[in-house]
């Protein structure tokens, strides 16, 4: 099936969806008519607005000058290091109120304020139904006010930070108002900080912060001096035979939704809840329950600590006055006091990482509770610290003490301004700001996660992540007319403390974050670079691989690699870096990176098919897990393992190769954590699934395997387990597309378990993976 | 030119593209009650606004821009984000094939979907949708190559 088949078949789906009768546009009609009538108020304002004055509407229009900036505005990435610091415990304290200056009330308002109520009428009504409020408790107006701290640590060398809040307000508003794309983006603007006011307009009762962390949660007596073992990190000791989540890199480890310590196996479930599991009893002997309202991603367990993550909506109070801007004015500048509120409350996306001391696995005890603004974008954890990542959106309110709109919280504190950088351009590679959003950093001790050993906030967008050993590196990917670029923010990090940083951009975009590799001070990246003629007519695309050094500037690079093809896999290895790239076939490309400055192609295996993962395994080895196809036709025949002789990279030769026909999806190929990955136990393993029949459209069951595999010498692959999933006797129901995605399969010495969302099966690897036991969670 | 303030007249620039509109909706938020809410929604600021349109030659546009950003919002209010597959979705008259390709469709990541709803249901520019969604346009067009193969595996 082609583009344009498909294209067309969605088209038809479209046309058989029936539409409710509400919507119809007999029914729309009448709603109209209704909506009318009641609209008049708003005309007599309306008009009244017209007769003013109109300001420079020169803002509302793109502007040429403005290609400074692409893209609109900034994106923010915050980021927070939690560290252990002996004390430094702070205990959180409840309302800090009165040291903000929003009470910057403006008295004389009121009285406009009846006469435009009415205007606001038909806003409120259409909102009331936004600002579902059911799900957030409303608590006592006087809750948390946040306050603003000079960080206690300071500041990361070599990326420009603000000078103050004033700059970080001036340079956004102005962003704001002379965006870079059309108009419809500026009716965006508008939009949603009208939608803001309406939010606040609906609640009778003044929401104020649901605050995440119970302030009753208990907090850890910590002991000053020496560092509790209990909460000390644990080092990954290769004697464990058990599996750990797959990570890119050896000693930095990634979350995940299951995990294992080699006695207990940890599992999260979509609700927050987590269960604890004796593995060899198969015994259920701990639970922590989520929370309802929350969005639990991911977990860390180390030693006797576990550490969930989970995103939630705070509702903030504020006092003072909010002035909304006409819903239905568009020639108003944002100042226009349409109304004015004695106090408000504003909807803020936070992060929030739960530690807890499971010491004793049958009862955990939270100790403590970090939250940062924004929500999610990844962490990781290294060396007692978590660092986390989320992504916060700035908006701007009506003057630059209103520190809520767009500077984000670490804790209840608000990231000093000293800490938020702003990438500067290289000369004529301008720095696109990409996106709406800041990088929001932060690094959270596992001994002491009440607060942040360390915050900072980059105006920039992150899509990639990748953590090195030494540094943090996010990668968002942009357009500057010509071509695809990918700009790099890189952040240094030790001892849950920000050091120094820099910021550079290549041509191209990753693929993934494999496509990113640290060594020897030098970052190795490979991009897929496309660009399109400027009537659209022409298209090309090719392949580059880049070497950076510190500062982010590129000391050597190879270029136009494999033209017309794309990157589809990545693995580097020290001094040699291999790397997939396809069209209808796929070369494998080893590259020497010995001299940074002299990167070199050492050779281009041409083979069938593609691998989406890489993973080095053993001596001498490359595995490659992606798809087989048909170079012809370029028709999928199923998935493949292949295994590369890498002793000479030069040549490197595929000295096996495993296809697994009919297989319809893998999702393991683009979610790596889930892929088991055990060169050292000698196996691999990864869920795939497949349709029942092909040839009968009416039949639409999914059949799921987990499959296991061993390789060595001689026999080269050899399957050793294909666990049909539907039937491990988990899901006597029908199994859901979640329960597979979620599905992980790990080992502990000879049993191997599958955990899913609803519980777990065992199987005796030492008996062909017979089925060994059966833990279902609702029993 | 057409007066849109007059409901006869927005009703029959809406009847050109409700379909659409909840379609997009319904695939964006993946629910049938929030996607009707929704459309309701945005056709109601849409009509409210409607000076706001310099050229009725936009509407289709305009009020898709207007949906999308509802969408974004009430996308936003989904603390609880999974990845379930709507059978619960009335199917009415669709044939097989047209379910398996909206189950394709939900198969797809959240920006994917948007954007080729955007492209194939909308019949935006990829230019136009990367203004829409503030991304360059490549990698529009990129992403709209990627859910289209994924589509692709899932239905061969």
């Amino acid at each position: 099936m082609d583009d344009r088949e498909l294209m067309d078949k969605i088209r038809k789906s479209m046309e058989d969806t029936p539409v409710p009768d509400s919507l119809k546009p007999e029914n729309v009609q009448k709603m109209l008519e209704e909506q009318s009538k009641n609209q008049q108020p708003n005309e007599a304002a309306r008009t009244e607005k017209e007769d003013q004055p109109k300001g420079t509407a020169t803002h509302r229009f793109w502007n040429a000058r403005t290609s400074r900036y692409i893209g609109a505005a900034a994106a923010v990435v915050v980021i927070a290091a939690l560290g252990i610091t002996p004390g430094m415990l702070k205990t959180r304290t409840g309302a800090k109120s009165g040291d903000t200056t929003y009470t910057a009330g403006n008295d004389a308002q009121t009285a406009s304020e009846s006469a435009n109520e009415t205007a606001l009428e038909q806003a409120d009504i259409q909102s009331a139904e936004e600002s579902d409020t059911t799900e957030f408790d409303t608590v006592s107006p006087e809750a948390a006010e946040p306050v603003k701290v000079a960080q206690a640590t300071d500041p990361v060398s070599g990326i420009a930070h603000m000078d103050s809040y004033d700059d970080l307000y001036n340079m956004l508003k102005e962003w704001n108002e002379n965006p870079t794309t059309s108009n419809y983006a500026r009716v965006m603007t508008i939009e949603e900080s009208a939608d803001t006011g309406s939010a606040n307009t609906a609640a009778a009762s003044d929401m104020a912060s649901a605050d995440a962390a119970s302030p009753d949660s208990v907090i850890a007596a910590y002991p000053e001096g020496e560092i509790d073992s209990a909460f000390s990190y644990d080092e990954k000791s290769d004697s464990g035979d058990y599996s750990s989540t797959n990570t890119q890199e050896e000693m930095v480890d990634e979350a995940d939704i299951v995990k294992t310590d080699g006695t207990y196996i940890y599992a999260m479930d979509s609700k927050g809840t987590v269960r604890i599991v004796d593995a060899a009893s198969m015994k259920l002997i701990g639970t922590i329950n989520g929370e309802n309202s929350a969005d639990y991603k991911e977990m860390y367990v180390e030693g006797n600590c576990l550490q969930l993550i989970r995103q939630q909506i705070e509702y903030v109070t504020y006092k003072g006055e909010l002035n909304l801007p006409s819903a239905s004015d568009e020639d108003s500048d944002s100042d226009s006091t349409q109304s004015v509120r004695s106090s408000y409350s504003m909807p803020v996306t936070t992060v929030s990482v739960l530690t807890y001391d499971i010491s004793d696995r049958t009862a955990p005890k939270l100790t403590g509770t970090y939250q940062q603004d924004g929500s999610y974008l990844s962490s990781r954890q290294s060396n007692g610290y978590l660092y986390l990542f989320t992504s916060y959106m700035p908006d701007t309110g009506n003057n630059a003490d209103q520190l809520e709109y767009y500077v984000p919280r670490s804790g209840q504190e608000y990231i000093a301004y000293d800490h938020i950088y702003l990438p500067e351009q290289e000369g004529s590679d301008d720095f696109a700001y990409n996106g709406k959003a800041y990088l929001v950093s932060g690094a959270v001790a596992v001994g002491t996660p009440d607060q942040a050993s360390d915050i900072m906030a980059v105006v920039s967008g992150a899509e990639t992540f990748y953590v090195s050993e030494n540094n943090i590196y996010s990668a968002v990917s942009t357009w500057n007319e010509k071509e695809t670029r990918t700009e790099l923010v890189r952040i240094g990090y030790a001892d849950g403390k920000f050091t120094d940083g820099s910021t550079g951009s290549v041509a191209g975009e990753l693929n993934d974050n494999f496509s990113l590799d640290e060594y020897a001070d030098h970052l190795r990246v490979v991009t897929t670079v496309e660009s399109w003629s400027s009537d659209y007519s022409d298209f090309s695309r090719s392949n580059s691989l880049y070497v950076l050094d510190s500062s982010m500037k590129t000391v050597g690079k190879i270029e136009n690699l494999a033209e017309g093809e794309e990157i589809k896999s990545a693995r580097f290895m020290g001094e040699t870096g291999y790397f997939v790239t396809y069209k209808n076939t796929d070369p494998l490309f080893s590259v020497d990176l010995s001299d940074p400055e002299n990167p070199k192609v050492l050779g281009e295996l041409k083979i069938t098919g593609f691998s989406s993962y890489l993973h080095f395994y053993g001596e001498n080895k490359l595995l490659g897990i992606g798809w087989e196809t048909d170079p012809d036709t370029g028709n999928t025949i199923g998935m493949k393992c292949s295994m590369f002789d890498i002793s000479d990279p030069s040549d490197v030769k595929e000295t096996d190769r495993f296809v697994l026909k009919d297989v319809s999806f893998c999702d393991a190929l683009t979610n790596y954590r889930s892929i088991l990955a055990a060169p050292k136990k000698g196996l691999f393993g990864f869920a795939y699934g497949m349709y029942g029949s092909n040839s009968d459209i009416y039949d639409s069951s999914e059949n799921f395997y987990y499959s296991v595999f061993s390789f060595d010498e001689e026999d080269g692959f050899v399957p050793n387990a294909y666990v049909k999933m539907n039937d491990c006797g988990l899901f006597d129901d029908r199994m859901e597309w979640q329960d597979y995605r979620t599905a992980r399969g790990i080992y502990i010495k000879d049993t191997f378990y599958l955990v899913t969302e609803k519980g777990i099966a065992s199987y005796n690897m030492a008996d062909d993976y017979s089925a060994a036991g059966i833990l279902k969670w609702n029993e | 030119m057409d007066d849109l303030k007059k409901p006869e007249v927005f009703a029959a620039y809406y009847e050109k593209v409700y379909r659409e509109l909840y379609y997009f909706a319904l695939h964006t938020l993946k629910n049938p009650q929030d996607a009707e809410d929704a459309v309701s929604e945005a056709v109601a600021d849409a009509f409210a606004t409607v000076e706001k349109l310099r050229d009725n030659e936009k509407f289709r546009v305009w009020i898709f821009q207007i949906l999308s950003n509802k969408c974004k919002r009430k996308l936003k209010e989904y603390t609880q984000k999974t990845v379930e597959l709507p059978d619960d979705l009335p199917t009415g008259d669709a044939t097989e094939e047209s379910l398996q390709v909206r189950e394709a469709l939900d198969r797809l990541d959240e920006t994917e979907r948007r954007i080729i709803c955007l492209n194939v249901i909308g019949g935006f520019k990829s230019h136009e949708i990367g203004e829409m969604m503030q991304m360059n346009h490549n990698t529009v067009r990129s992403r709209i190559s990627r859910g289209l193969n994924k589509m692709k595996e899932f239905l061969a």
